[in-house]
């Protein structure tokens, strides 16, 4: 098996790897447009292409795609992709603090890894994790996206009631559209357009990027991004920092992979789930008094998760000819016009073709790290750039991004209106990322849990009679009785005060 | 005098001044940009490339059967047909863009019969005489597909079981209004089966494998991998005939069930579109019927082909539509 791995390696297709692997870290470090954008794009040129090479360069999208989100995310406070949208939250931060270099080596290196993890999940227990990823049906997904919502505490790091209050703003505009059981449409006021719903793309492009560029073309005139003034050997010194810390967080890159692993495997989730999840559930259990501790953690542990997701995203595709996100969706396009059939067969039909693939996920991650780090400092000088120039071509990529995402105008006037509203949300200190998180979540836990009551015929018991559900929910438990007590400790020595 | 009030006011109100006029500006960019000015004579049709919006998935079978006639088309046309993904709503909003161009001939789509499930449901506020259709191209079945371990061989016995216990056999489905649960739908009711639908939406193929449905009401394209596999079994197919890439599929038909309604895709334009050019339109994926990469696919995804000229597919839209209305109303 070892031998099939590298079989299909020729200058074609490595060369192509690699070029994948570079317009994947392009493509997601431009905001606005997103992995499955890149993939897209690519695959009309996988006609003309052997499946090796042109299976190899979509895999190299995809890799890349994991990592190159982190780069926007850290620099310019806007994420690449939905899979950074927790990185900037303690990244920026720390490029601020001209510490850009550490926090850029923490998340190539993590990705790296992650990526890497993934990849042995995949080569090694695919058959299985696919089995139990399939245990995750309706109740136990309802049960997962209730856990992630719950945690949106985690999020919202100045006040939690404000957090709350920007996940119900969520939860009601997901609510916008087609119901998802009896396809009535809802709140769109008598509209085509608006029965499509609200796609959490355009909000997520708009709310990250528009308040920055209304922010610094509008209001302050001396508004910069954190450059830094090192040269390439110490910038070098922050990656070799930046890798220390890694080694040491081992625990936190090994539970992160491993959770976007399965969330990955898990049909009709996504890298946003992944990143968001792995970064919450590592804000509630790593302690320590040490602040650039923690931030580092906050970067690793979603770059680690949302890398690890892509092989996790494999296995339903290869095992079972299910996609578990949309750009393994687009992948699986690309395999049937090469005659190839993902499927339960994949292995024993197409030997070559499925280890081929794992090959170049291999290479991949291989050119991963070599190209991210080497790029480093020039990411770094490209944020130089005075923000004249490029605030204006940043709003058009996100305007390209928004409307590429479904060929929709009402797509660019809803990341307009919401970066509009995100802009007084953050002067007002309410967090955005809680909207943007309940919007992912809000339509899949309706959908889930209406479908959970239609297959138990009613019984809301159901949701305790499953051993993954029973177990999701106990955490859950634990998790709300230990905020409820804190509140009201907190209320307690407030009225002391008093 | 409003800006200078507005200056004196200072702050907040500066800001949010600010914030408008530049929203004014962009909503003025737009507007130039998207007012589409060309208009284009008809007098050597086709002179420009044709756009063609496919209201499925990227990748899909519906998708690739669309991409591949249109390239076949091409070379009779001798102008590219670009093909542009527009999702959304079961289709709504890509049947509704086609429906809002220029009736040039330059702005095609790609159709399945959800533009009639869609229309009847009232997702749009209009029926199927809203746009001109040019021709059929391909079909694809709907099918009962369970487990390869389940307890049911056929069609009969799954209803048959299904009256015997009634509400205890699921059927999953992509959602109610899809072209597949209604189906789906219509033939349980039908023959009188007592089934509980359950949307379970994309995740149609991992709820039948993991054991929460007992059945799905799909297309075969998303199932073959499984079917080839000897996971997945199929009972049977609403084509009036068998289909090339699975032969030993039963039809509704032969069971003694047809509904007479089917998964038809093909090609429609803006209303009003000159009848030369649907001719052409339609001669040109006359040859995509016969094409090879078109016939290879088809055996490989699972779907069939069909072609309907223009003379003929107004009128079988028609008669579909009148069987789907009909259909819809009585599991309403």
């Amino acid at each position: 098996m070892i031998d099939l791995l590298f079989s299909n390696l020729n200058i074609l297709t490595i060369s192509l790897i690699f070029f994948g692997v570079a317009f994947g870290v392009l493509v997601s470090a431009i905001p606005g447009l997103t992995t499955t954008i890149g993939v897209v794009l690519l695959l009309p040129f996988s006609f003309y292409l052997d499946s090796a090479s042109s299976l190899g360069m979509l895999m190299g999208v995809f890799v890349g795609g994991m990592a190159g989100g982190a780069i926007p995310a850290i620099l310019i406070n806007i994420p690449g992709n939905p899979a950074s949208i927790v990185t900037n939250i303690n990244g920026y931060p720390l490029a601020q603090s001209g510490k850009g270099d550490f926090a850029l080596g923490l998340a190539m290196i993590s990705s790296t890894l992650g990526a890497l993890i993934g990849l042995i999940v995949l080569y090694l227990i695919s058959p299985e994790l696919s089995d139990f990823a399939l245990k995750f049906g309706a109740v136990e997904q309802c049960a997962l996206v209730l856990l992630g919502l719950s945690l949106v505490s985690a999020l919202s790091e100045k006040s939690v009631m404000k957090g709350y209050i920007s996940m119900c703003l969520g939860l009601m505009i997901a609510t916008i559209g087609l119901d998802p059981i009896t396809a009535t449409p809802r709140f769109n006021f008598g509209t085509v357009t608006m029965q499509q719903g609200i796609s959490f793309i355009p909000v997520m492009i708009g709310m990250f990027a528009l308040p920055t560029i209304i922010e610094s073309l509008i209001i302050t005139n001396d508004f910069k991004f954190p450059s830094l003034n090192k040269n390439y050997k110490e910038c070098l010194i922050g990656v070799y920092d930046a890798l220390k810390e890694v080694i040491q967080s081992k625990f936190n890159i090994v539970r992160s992979s491993i959770i976007g692993s399965i969330i990955g495997a898990v049909p009709g989730t996504g890298s946003a789930i992944a990143a968001t999840l792995s970064y919450q559930l590592t804000k509630k259990l790593e302690k320590s008094e040490d602040n650039d501790r923690m931030s580092s953690q906050g970067i690793i542990s979603p770059e680690a998760a949302n890398s690890s997701m892509s092989g996790g995203a494999l296995i339903p595709m290869l095992t079972l000819g299910i996609p578990g996100d949309p750009v393994t969706a687009v992948m699986l396009g690309a395999l049937t016009i090469h005659g190839l059939e993902p499927g339960p067969l994949m292995i024993s039909t197409f030997p070559e073709a499925y280890y081929g693939l794992l090959g170049s996920f291999a290479v991949s991650v291989f050119f991963l790290i070599i190209l991210t780090l080497i790029g480093i400092p020039f990411f770094l000088k490209a944020i130089r750039i005075k923000t004249k120039y490029l605030m204006p071509v940043i709003f058009v990529l996100c305007i390209i991004g928004s409307f590429a995402l479904r060929n929709s105008m009402f797509d660019v006037w809803i990341m307009i209106i919401f970066g509009v509203i995100a802009f007084y949300m953050r002067r007002n200190g309410y967090p955005i990322l809680p909207l943007i998180l309940a919007l992912i979540l809000g339509k899949i836990l309706e959908e889930q849990f209406r479908m959970s009551l239609i297959i138990s015929l009613g019984d809301p018991l159901i949701f305790f009679k499953k051993p993954i559900s029973l177990t999701l929910l106990i955490i859950l438990g634990c998790f709300l009785s230990y905020i409820f007590a804190k509140f009201v400790k907190n209320l307690m020595k407030e009225k002391k005060n008093v | 005098m409003l800006v200078s009030l507005n200056q004196k006011k200072g702050g907040k109100m500066k800001l949010t001044k600010k914030i408008v006029s530049a929203l004014a500006t962009f909503t003025l960019l737009f507007a130039s940009v998207s007012t589409n000015s060309f208009a284009g004579s008809h007098a050597k049709y086709p002179s420009k490339p044709i756009e063609k919006t496919i209201t499925f998935k990227a990748g899909g079978a519906a998708d690739i059967a669309g991409r591949l006639s249109a390239k076949a088309a091409e070379k009779v046309l001798g102008q590219p047909i670009s093909a542009v993904n527009r999702l959304g709503a079961g289709g709504s909003v890509g049947f509704d863009f086609v429906g809002k161009q220029k009736n040039n001939g330059y702005n095609i789509g790609w159709l399945s019969a959800s533009i009639l499930t869609t229309t009847i449901l009232g997702k749009l506020p209009y029926d199927y005489k809203h746009w001109d259709f040019v021709c059929g191209v391909t079909v694809d079945a709907t099918t009962i597909a369970v487990r390869a371990d389940s307890p049911y061989k056929t069609l009969p016995e799954l209803i048959a079981a299904s009256k015997k216990n009634p509400g205890k056999i699921k059927i999953g489905h992509a959602g109610v209004g899809s072209f597949t649960y209604t189906t789906g739908a219509v033939l349980m009711k039908q023959q009188g089966a007592n089934v509980v639908f359950v949307p379970v939406g994309k995740r149609r193929t991992p709820a039948l494998l993991s054991g929460e449905v007992d059945a799905i009401s799909v297309h075969p394209p998303e199932l073959m991998a499984n079917v080839r596999a000897g996971k997945i079994r199929m009972l049977a197919v609403s084509t009036p005939v068998k289909m090339a890439a699975y032969p030993d599929v039963p039809t509704f038909k032969s069971l003694g069930m047809d509904l007479g309604f089917y998964q038809f895709r093909g090609v429609f334009v803006p209303k009003g579109t000159p009848k030369s050019v649907i001719k052409k339109l339609s001669d040109a994926y006359k040859n995509a019927a016969s094409d090879k990469a078109l016939k290879a696919a088809a055996l490989k995804r699972g779907f069939g082909i069909n072609f309907i000229p223009h003379n003929k597919f107004p009128k079988y839209v028609a008669k579909q539509d009148a069987l789907l209305r009909k259909a819809m109303a009585s599991i309403k």
